[in-house]
């Protein structure tokens, strides 16, 4: 009966122990919470935090993604200044810290610019525009893991450049860089709180003013921690379905 | 169009840093001619097929396509590749598209047809290259004999008036080279004008219209099969051809 052995092996090793646990965890967390009076009011007033969150999370996220795919085909262009163009952003935007971006957004560019002063759109925008850079070179790299023979193949068929790009090489590029690309946005869901610093009412401003008020910062901070859990935890599931839902 | 040249080739050289690739090289593809190209690793078969399809630009010399010189302008280069189909050593259908995908996504992004248009000329080539009800398959799945065949119907949903075979059954294993052979046999039967880099004797001599023998870049001869093959004039043929015959 090796068969049967076999198959009791495969189903032994590919459950996901690891999400059994976390729910064990979080089961104990969440009720020793919600048996207690001030745990449900300090989650009362952070679950409003959470929206902020993914908002500005999903939205800088989509922001990046174009910005990213523009710069990764700018550093593929054989056009020199395109080229020049698209990796000096980068090099620039990755060089500085991700704070510092957000920073400089809202306090500089912002009033230079003469842009309206909101906190939210200066924090989505310095969220997209960092990490457009670093998605690019997730993009980048999986565009020159597509053998050069596919290129041909599909520009001796006729095809434009563009053509060539968008209908063969992006899609098999995408598909091998979907796993680094999930990674990014769970990394956004947690560089999100460094809007905190603009004052945007996201999850870590609210923990902050939640743990000046209550002066209760243990209570305070371990809801924070287990709401940002939570977030990265379901976007998690989410990339690996969508992982497996793209593969052939 | 009899007696029209499809393809004229003038003095075209190539250069990859030290290598001279193509060295002076002149050639007529005649329409509806099956033209095999032979000689050992490196002659410069790949490269003479890549200039005429423009994959590589030479450094020197004209192409003249139906008497008109052939201009590197872009457009030029698209509508010449329409019409010049290929077909590579590796097959390099493309590994997201199941099989008809792979057929039907030039006629649709590059002639714009409908998706009743593309996958009507898609059925009808893949039942001359004998992989009808195969359609849905992932390219991932097929043997090379059937990628290959795939790769050739993709090529002739073109409509391409000249097809380039390089090296097209030399990544594959020998009980799938017949079948391939098969199918570009059939097509020369039906009057496509062929030039086809192989290294399999029997086809060249089998399909070929003329042979064209090159080494170091050069074509050293060329003539009908049975003369390049019998009584070849040029010592350097002879010791290949002996060669590789054994």
């Amino acid at each position: 009966m090796p068969q049967k052995k076999d198959l009791l092996g495969d189903w032994w090793r590919k459950f996901p122990w690891w999400l059994v646990i976390v729910a064990i965890i979080g089961a104990t967390v969440v009720l020793s919470m919600l048996t207690s009076e001030g745990y449900i009011e300090t989650l009362d007033y952070l679950l409003q935090g959470v929206s902020v969150t993914i908002m500005i999370s999903f939205a800088a996220y989509a922001t990046a993604l174009l910005i990213g795919l523009a710069l990764a085909l700018g550093r593929v262009s054989g056009n020199v200044f395109i080229n020049n163009l698209a990796t000096l952003y980068i090099e620039v935007a990755r060089g500085i810290p991700l704070l510092v971006v957000i920073i400089y957004v809202h306090f500089v560019v912002g009033p230079i610019f003469g842009l309206n002063r909101n906190p939210i759109v200066s924090g989505i925008l310095a969220l997209s525009l960092g990490y457009g850079a670093y998605l690019a070179e997730v993009y980048r790299a999986g565009i020159e893991s597509v053998e050069r023979g596919q290129v041909e193949a599909a520009r001796s068929l006729g095809m434009s450049y563009r053509t060539a790009m968008r209908s063969v090489v992006l899609p098999q590029a995408v598909r091998t860089v979907l796993p680094a690309l999930g990674n990014d946005l769970i990394a956004m869901l947690k560089d999100s709180s460094l809007v905190s610093a603009i004052a945007v009412g996201e999850l870590t401003k609210r923990g902050q003013i939640e743990a000046a008020r209550t002066f209760d910062t243990f209570r305070t901070y371990n809801v924070v921690a287990v709401l940002y859990l939570a977030l990265t935890l379901l976007s998690s599931l989410i990339v690996r379905a969508l992982e497996r839902s793209r593969r052939p | 169009m009899a007696g029209e040249v499809a393809i004229r080739l003038e003095n075209v050289s190539k250069r990859f840093g030290s290598i001279l690739a193509l060295d002076n090289v002149s050639l007529c593809i005649n329409p509806g001619e099956v033209v095999a190209v032979i000689g050992p690793s490196g002659s410069g078969k790949s490269t003479l097929l890549r200039c005429i399809n423009r994959l590589e630009v030479p450094d020197s010399g004209k192409m003249f396509v139906n008497d008109a010189e052939f201009n590197d302008q872009k457009d030029d280069v698209n509508t010449l590749r329409t019409e010049i189909g290929m077909v590579f050593q590796r097959f390099e259908l493309f590994p997201h598209l199941s099989v008809i995908e792979n057929i039907r996504l030039a006629p649709e992004r590059v002639r714009r047809f409908s998706k009743a248009e593309s996958e009507q000329i898609a059925r009808k080539l893949l039942a001359r290259v004998g992989m009808l009800g195969r359609e849905e398959a992932s390219v991932g799945n097929l043997s090379g004999g059937e990628s290959q065949r795939v790769a050739i119907a993709r090529s002739l949903a073109m409509a391409p008036r000249v097809m380039l075979f390089d090296e097209p059954t030399s990544a594959l294993d020998p009980e799938m080279t017949q079948e391939v052979l098969d199918v570009m046999l059939a097509l020369a039967r039906d009057g496509m004008t062929m030039v086809v880099a192989s290294h399999e004797m029997a086809f060249v001599r089998g399909a070929a219209d003329r042979v064209v023998f090159m080494d170091q870049g050069r074509i050293v001869e060329e003539g009908d099969p049975s003369q390049i093959f019998d009584s070849p004039c040029q010592e350097r043929t002879r010791m290949f051809l002996s060669r590789i015959l054994r």
